[in-house]
């Protein structure tokens, strides 16, 4: 066995023979320590190169491990130390969450409903789009993922408008028949000395997005009906406590209600897809009770 | 560190060298790995199928009410190649090209190029619609990444039947070293998921006290099948018993592999609550993928066992039906004869069945 007088020394490939292997750390990087070494057991002989990388390759796992550890749990003070860096190394590539069914499980459900209104500001019957796409998921092995869109869309957007200080978020109640998102806006800024906050802006989108897909759904689903407005309006559906005497059964409230707002349609789009795949799925889903009993089947 | 040892190496000498010697003298967990791109290929491919026809609602022209909350999760650059703004015959084409891709994977055809293609077109689709996001989105991502840099097609693949010899030469060795840190992030990955995810449940007071189940199977947004949801909703005992459990199960996951019969336990404990999660829920796809991601804590001699005894299986069938075919259709000609001569080639392969 020889050896140079190197720093990093170096190790001749032992014949088997000579006894265990020399075993030595050539440590180009820290994490973890490196050898070069020679096994008589396996007899595999490792180049100072493929340990190196090794080791390289390692230390970079470990360190994207350490990154999403600390990503997924709740703040601490070195979590909060390192926000900055954390959020623009895991997003947008690495961001996970595993927080839905935990500390405490889903307990409620938040459902789309939306109406027209007509000129002489008569109202059509509320119209069900979430509770419609649930009804694709029942008696299915493997559901599309139209069947909790506008049910999670539902759940964002009543989070939204629940962060509005609440002299702003009284105003997604009032009707405005014309220029909507302006008025809104200016409407709500206005609570706050001119300013559109960031809350406010989040809200903003959502009840456009929201009027905007209620424009759709009301075209799709009452072609007949002349309506000038739509409204729309979120449920949302808790269930009752394990050890209530209701158990088994949802209370219903509704977390928010917008105004009449005039017909929106974003540009670009495509009114005969979303018309065609409502019909559909509403006649697909025809045979299927959309209730909420099944238990006694 | 650098002082050279020659007597019997100290305990850290050893630790290291059983690490350097796992990272570079062979490519590990490659049954795994190969288990875990065919799932994830084939799980892929079938959400793709359900989809289709919903796929102008979900991230087509008919999504644009969307448009105001369209981010991309944030994702832009390469992974911009669906979107609302484009035309439905844009999308379908797209959406041909990433099944295809899909099933190339499953396949294990030029699993090198496909991998990282089907990262690009699954992660530019998912992304594209702002809303019915889940984490079994975030998972296939994650583990179509660590894929990129493993050699998953080194089994049950298309890219297996092609080589002939194993990889060898310097960029042999960077592929092995590279593919065994890809298990490690798998591996990792999924220790993660299932530490946050126990220990984030043991501080929920409804989970704590054993009732955690009850709520989201009460829920019409997670009761496909209301019959299955009430008969469990309505027994304490599978109640407490799979509220409990699920802490259990998922935050002493990571620990149980240290030991090889806890590692079971461990591995057909989480496979078997994501099928529960599947059916019960109506998750199939988070549940496949996170699946997917449990193989990887499977023995390398367990996928070779199974592997033998389905062939064997397949063997003897075939066998028995040519046996029982040949006397009658031994004179009407060479359909019986081809049948039989097939697993002639097949009986080295099943004689090393255990």
């Amino acid at each position: 066995m020889s050896t140079t007088p190197a720093p990093v020394p170096e190790t001749a490939p032992a014949p088997p023979e000579t006894g265990p292997g020399t075993d030595i750390s050539p440590a180009p990087t820290d994490d973890p320590p490196a050898s070069r070494v020679v096994d008589p057991s396996e007899t595999p002989v490792l180049s100072r190169w493929q340990v190196a990388i090794a080791a390289v390759l390692l230390g970079v796992v470990a360190a994207h491990v350490a990154a999403t550890f600390l990503w997924v749990q709740p703040a601490t003070p070195v979590r909060n130390a390192l926000a900055g860096p954390l959020t623009s190394y895991m997003t947008p590539m690495f961001q996970q969450n595993w927080s839905l069914f935990a500390p405490n499980p889903v307990q409620d459900q938040y459902l789309l409903e939306v109406r027209g209104v007509r000129a002489d500001l008569s109202t059509t019957p509320w119209l069900t789009p979430s509770a419609d796409e649930l009804a694709g998921l029942r008696r299915s092995v493997l559901p599309g993922r139209d069947v909790r869109l506008t049910a999670e869309l539902s759940r964002s957007a009543s989070q939204a408008v629940g962060a509005l200080p609440d002299a702003a978020r009284g105003y997604v109640g009032w009707s405005y028949h014309h220029d909507a998102p302006t008025r809104l806006r200016d409407a709500m800024a206005a609570t706050d000395g001119g300013t559109v906050t960031p809350a406010m802006r989040t809200a903003l989108d959502y009840d456009e997005v929201l009027t905007a897909y209620a424009t759709q759904y009301v075209l799709a689903r009452a072609p007949q009906e002349v309506v000038a407005y739509v409204q729309y309006r979120i449920v949302r559906q808790t269930a009752t406590g394990y050890y209530g005497e209701d158990r088994g059964t949802t209370t219903r409230e509704v977390t928010v209600a917008s105004g009449r707002r005039p017909l929106t349609t974003v540009a670009g789009q495509d009114a005969a897809g979303f018309a065609a795949h409502v019909r559909g799925r509403t006649a697909q889903d025809a045979g299927k009770a959309p209730g909420t009993t099944g238990g006694t089947r | 560190m650098s002082v050279e040892t020659t007597a019997a190496p100290r305990p850290l000498h050893r630790t290291a060298r059983r690490v350097a010697l796992w990272m570079t003298v062979e490519r590990r967990a490659t049954h795994g790995l190969a288990a875990l791109r065919i799932v994830l290929g084939a799980g892929l491919a079938t959400f793709l199928g359900v989809n289709f026809t919903a796929r102008d609602y979900l991230w087509g022209p008919a999504s644009r009410w969307a448009a105001p909350l369209d981010d991309h999760h944030g994702f832009g650059g390469v992974f911009d190649l669906f979107s609302a703004q484009h035309s439905l015959g844009h999308l379908t084409a797209w959406y041909v090209v990433t099944f295809v891709a899909a099933v190339a994977l499953t396949l294990g055809w030029r699993t090198r190029v496909v991998t990282p293609v089907v990262l690009v077109l699954s992660t530019s689709l998912l992304t594209s619609q702002p809303f019915g996001w889940d984490q079994g989105d975030n998972v296939l991502r994650l583990l179509l990444l660590y894929l990129c840099c493993a050699d998953s097609g080194a089994r049950w693949s298309l890219d297996a039947r092609r080589r002939t010899t194993a990889p060898r030469g310097a960029l042999g060795e960077l592929a092995t070293v590279l593919h065994n840190a890809a298990v490690v992030a798998v591996a990792a990955q999924i220790c993660v998921i299932y530490l946050t995810s126990g220990f984030a449940k043991a501080q929920g007071s409804l989970w704590q006290h054993g009732t955690g189940v009850y709520y989201p199977l009460t829920l019409d947004l997670y009761r496909p099948w209301p019959a299955l949801s009430d008969a469990i909703t309505s027994n304490a005992l599978l109640v407490t018993v799979v509220s409990t459990g699920a802490i259990y199960v998922q935050a002493l996951f990571p620990v149980a592999l240290l030991h090889p019969v806890a590692r079971r336990v461990g591995v057909v404990s989480v496979l078997g609550m994501h099928a529960g999660i599947a059916v019960v829920m109506g998750l199939p796809f988070f549940s496949l993928f996170m699946m997917a991601g449990d193989l990887v804590f499977v023995r390398e001699r367990t996928f070779e066992s199974v592997q033998a005894w389905v062939v064997a299986r397949a063997e003897s069938f075939r066998a028995a039906r040519a046996g029982r075919a040949s006397p009658s259709c031994a004179p009407s000609g060479p359909g019986g004869r081809g049948t039989a001569s097939r697993p002639g080639g097949r009986s080295r392969a099943a004689g090393t069945a255990p």
